[in-house]
This record gives structure tokens, C-alpha cells and sequence, in this order.
């Protein structure tokens, strides 16, 4: 099977976020099994009339859309909210069939705390006619960045890079991602002690360089 | 207690809906004699957070982006009750609520810490908080309805909210009920019910 997949990438961050890696992998997945491949952020479609009525026909011409997206306060970030409620304005009951598949990470160890923001994008496309494949809901984000981002998080994310390279194929061949797949993504990367710890350590660390050691309890709102 | 209403309206269908509870909920503050600030987050320059974690480690708990959010934060610092007026889409708020809800890291400490069996992120301000939220559908719709109030619980967790609850407004008839909700809520914290 092959068509035009569009990965849609929610984290402000843009270029040089987790969600960018992560789709990225994902799509050159598909683009390696015979798929034509593009991006966009939606970040910059906020406040940009041109740049959303760009990014809406882009979407309205894919077969596939992958959205990646990290969780902003337990939920899709705005800017994606925004994009769905707009695509869903212009996109007719009996438009041409679509699927979408999702990449979901937040910074808490549990992958669980994912669930309302698939349960927004579930629902977005049982009642917008589009084909839900599935979706990857990962924990510990800040690990899934890699190395750079955290210690030992090079190796700790194999799995669900894995993870990834399994939805591509099942993507790929039409069909959705498949349930032991979506586990595989959401097993902790580690020891959810060592992850509290590398996270807050590495806080205290960021702020001690940065000489704000003192003031990273500061309450300029008191 | 000192109130919040971030009210997340958006032209469209529930508009309507969603700004009857609005005065439904200041009407009942009102006579509650409570204090409060109502953000029509519409009405303000709040773009989207960057993600750039300045709040955390460049100006701690300062937003870099200088915009409404400002007033939003110095609002929301000391709130002790939050009430959210959306209309729900597809389980979820609106983008208007959400770029609010969105700017809300600098109240928070880049810290995890371990709660009832989670992990969260530590509140920088030592406030009690509690979570009314009040989401408008055109019709009564299962599915929605469970979506929000996962959604809800799920945001009460992060905030350490004392309490919380989900009104979901379907007709009309649901106004009379949110305001009851309401009133017994602020009846059950001290204030005089109307």
C-alpha cells in the first residue's frame, strides 16, 4: 500500500523536539515502504491565517495523517486543538477517506496519563469520518529524547523506537498499529526511581550552571 | 476564597451556552459574596507556551513571553478555587481554554514528587486548590461526557485539587443545576449560599 502520509508535528519546540525525532522516525518508515512524505509544524499555523490554510490543504490531500505530539497540562497542546477544530470545519461529511495515527509522549513516567488526549483524538475521528490506525502513548519523555536530554536515555529508548518501527510496517500495509505494539511503546524506559532522580538531578544541575540555583524557588506571583 | 474563572467561550454553536454559565457562575459568586477575577481568554493576547522551560531555569516562574498570560499568572497564583468554562471538543476543551491552561508551568516546580501512587510535578505556590470545571455540549453525548470528566479528574490530580467536579451542559434545564452545584460547593467551604 502506498499514499501520501503527512506528519504533523505538536510540539512548539518544532525542529529540535522529541515529538520532530520521534515523527520523523515514523515517517521514514513510511516513506521507506513506498509512501510520499511530508511535514508541518503547527506551531507557526496559531496565528497565521496563510500558514493554517496551508496546513489544511495539505491535510485535506493525505492519506494518512500522523500526528506527534507531546502532552502540554494532560492534554494535546493548543495549537493542535486548534488545527483539529479548524480541520474539522472544513472538512465535509463524505470527504474522501483518511486515516490518522498518533505519536503521544509526556515528561511523566507513566504512559497512562496520555489517555485523555487520545481520547480527543478517537473521538475527533470517529465523528469527522476519518480512520483511527492507533497510536503510540510513551512515558518518560524526557528520556526519549536521548542521550542529550538525559542520562542513559540513548539506550533506554530502543524499545519504543522499536515500537515505532513496528507501526510503520503495520501503517504501511493498511492495517492499524497493532495492541502489543502500543505496549511495547508504553513500558517505562526504566526504573521509575531512576528516572525521578536523573530528572530532578538534572534540574538542580541546569539551574547551577545557569547561576539561578538560589532563585529556582523564587514566587514572583506571592 | 479567592476565584478564578478562565473562561475558554469561543464563537460557534456553544457560545451561547457557554456564556450563560458564565453568568450563571459570577451571578452565584456574586451572592456567595466571593471575590473573583473572570479571564476571558478570547479577549486576551496569550499566545502559545513555547515549550522553552525559561519559567523553569532562565526567570523561575516567569513566563520570557511577555503577554496577558502575565495577568492570567498573577491571577492564578493565589486561586484558590478555579472554575473552566469550555465548550467540549471531542472530550477535550477548547483551543481558547487550552492556550491558557497551556501557560500554567511557571506555577509549578520542574520537580516530580510522588503522590497518591503518581508522579507530579511540585505547585511553587503552598495554595489549597479546588477545580470546578463546566463544559457545554449541543446534546447529550456518552462518550464526550466521559472524555471530559476523565479529563477533569486528570487535571485535578496535577493541581492537588481538594476537590473537583465536571457540569456538563446539555439543555438548558442543566444551568439551574450547575448553579446548585455551585452554591453547595461554596456553602460546604464557608461562603453564605443565596
Amino acid at each position: 500500500m502506498s499514499g501520501r502520509a503527512l506528519l504533523l508535528i505538536g510540539s512548539p519546540r518544532r525542529e529540535e523536539s522529541t515529538s520532530a525525532r520521534l515523527g520523523d522516525r515514523l515517517l521514514s518508515g513510511l516513506t521507506a515502504r513506498g509512501f510520499a512524505g511530508e511535514t508541518r509544524q503547527l506551531l507557526p499555523a496559531w496565528d497565521s491565517s496563510e500558514r493554517m490554510a496551508e496546513v489544511l490543504t495539505v491535510a485535506a490531500a493525505a492519506d494518512l495523517l500522523l500526528l506527534s505530539v507531546p502532552l502540554y497540562a494532560d492534554h494535546l497542546p493548543a495549537p493542535v486543538i486548534r488545527f483539529l477544530e479548524r480541520y474539522a470545519e472544513q472538512r465535509p461529511p463524505g470527504s474522501r477517506p483518511q486515516r490518522m495515527a498518533a505519536l503521544v509522549h509526556c515528561g511523566f513516567p507513566e504512559a497512562t496519563r496520555n489517555l485523555p488526549a487520545l481520547d480527543t483524538l478517537r473521538l475527533f475521528c470517529a465523528r469527522r469520518g476519518i480512520g483511527f490506525s492507533g497510536a503510540l502513548a510513551m512515558g518518560m519523555g524526557g528520556a526519549l529524547g536521548g542521550r542529550r536530554h538525559f542520562p542513559g536515555g540513548g539506550r533506554a529508548r530502543k524499545q519504543p523506537l522499536l515500537a515505532i518501527d513496528r507501526a510503520a510496517d503495520a501503517l504501511a500495509a493498511g492495517e492499524a498499529i497493532p495492541a502489543e505494539c502500543e505496549r511495547q511503546a508504553g513500558r517505562p524506559l526504566m526504573a521509575r526511581w531512576l528516572y525521578l532522580l536523573g530528572g530532578n538531578w538534572g534540574w538542580k544541575r541546569r539551574a547551577l550552571r545557569l547561576g539561578i540555583r538560589a532563585r529556582l524557588y523564587d514566587r514572583p506571583y506571592a | 476564597m479567592k476565584t478564578v474563572i478562565l473562561d475558554g467561550t469561543m464563537a460557534g454553536p456553544l457560545a451561547r451556552t457557554c456564556g450563560q454559565a458564565a453568568e450563571v457562575v459570577t451571578a452565584q459568586l456574586r451572592a456567595a459574596g466571593q471575590p473573583f477575577i473572570h479571564l476571558k481568554l478570547d479577549t486576551m493576547d496569550i499566545g502559545p507556551c513555547r515549550g522553552c522551560f525559561g519559567c523553569w531555569q532562565e526567570t523561575p516562574g516567569r513566563c520570557l513571553v511577555h503577554d496577558d498570560a502575565e495577568r492570567m499568572l498573577a491571577a492564578l497564583a493565589p486561586a484558590e478555587l478555579l472554575i473552566l468554562i469550555t465548550p467540549i471538543t471531542w472530550g477535550g476543551c477548547s483551543s481558547e481554554l487550552k492556550k491558557g491552561m497551556d501557560r500554567i508551568i511557571p506555577l509549578l516546580l520542574p520537580f516530580y514528587a510522588r503522590r497518591r501512587r503518581e508522579v507530579h510535578l511540585r505547585g511553587r505556590y503552598p495554595v489549597s486548590r479546588r477545580l470546578l470545571a463546566v463544559g457545554a455540549l449541543p446534546a447529550a453525548d456518552p462518550e464526550m461526557e466521559a472524555a471530559f470528566h476523565r479529563l477533569i479528574w486528570r487535571n485535578s490530580r496535577n493541581l492537588q485539587a481538594r476537590w473537583h467536579e465536571a457540569v456538563v451542559l446539555k439543555e438548558r434545564s442543566d444551568l439551574h443545576w450547575l448553579a446548585a452545584r455551585l452554591n453547595s460547593r461554596l456553602a460546604a467551604e464557608g461562603g453564605t449560599p443565596s
